[in-house]
């Protein structure tokens, strides 16, 4: 593995984490919203996942999450 | 070699990048011992952008995952973890779920969208796999 690719793996589980600390404070601007994360900002955001997609150069290795006060309960 | 992991939550999560013929890109996801494969669902579907072609349709039911949902296999995808000593890198055939979004409600169509992929157990079983809430430790160790 390069050290890009190591880079971008930290990068992106950072951004994950982030997102999940900073909760409250995305609640006041981007409820039921989509958002896309880089290196802890806000990048763009959307109602929908497919808008947001269209905002994205490379959504691919971007961190995606849904910003929203609905509990969910998964049994996966 | 240790991969470490983070909690969400009290979800432990691993980041992955995967890459086929067809596809590359990053997945954030959720340990599961209780899935058999490692199962890629429908938002990160998307957001990898995995194209027609790359799916075959699997001859295998997939059974815990409600809903519509159509399964499909990709195959030889190579699945890379950052770890601490030597580079982890595990070629294996994947599985994607898809739901039929077209014939949901809104609302129900957001709650699917936000079901993460899920690391199986022919993942995780090729490690040491500690999970440890209480200790914040979250671990693939080999």
């Amino acid at each position: 593995m390069n050290g890009q690719l190591t880079n971008d793996l930290h990068t992106f589980e950072d951004d994950h984490v982030w997102v999940s600390k900073n909760l409250d404070t995305l609640l006041e601007q981007y409820a039921d919203q989509w958002i896309a994360v880089k290196n802890g900002q806000v990048v763009a955001s959307d109602p929908d996942l497919s808008g947001l997609l269209s905002k994205l150069p490379d959504p691919a290795h971007t961190c995606v999450e849904f910003i929203t006060r609905e509990p969910l309960e998964m049994v996966l | 070699m240790i991969i470490r992991g983070r909690f969400i939550g009290d979800a432990p999560y691993f980041a992955v990048h995967l890459r086929s013929a067809y596809f590359q890109g990053l997945v954030w996801l959720l340990a599961d011992t209780g899935a058999s494969r490692t199962t890629i669902l429908d938002r990160d579907a998307k957001l990898l952008g995995i194209p027609a072609e790359a799916l075959e349709p699997a001859s295998l039911p997939i059974v815990g995952i409600g809903g519509s949902v159509r399964s499909f296999l990709i195959r030889d995808v190579e699945t890379a973890l950052a770890s601490e000593g030597e580079d982890v890198v595990i070629r294996q055939d994947l599985w994607v779920v898809q739901h039929d979004l077209d014939q949901l409600p809104p609302e129900e169509v957001s709650r699917i969208l936000r079901l993460p992929s899920v690391m199986g157990r022919d993942l995780l079983n090729r490690f040491n796999f500690t999970c440890d809430y209480q200790a914040g430790n979250v671990r693939l160790e080999r």
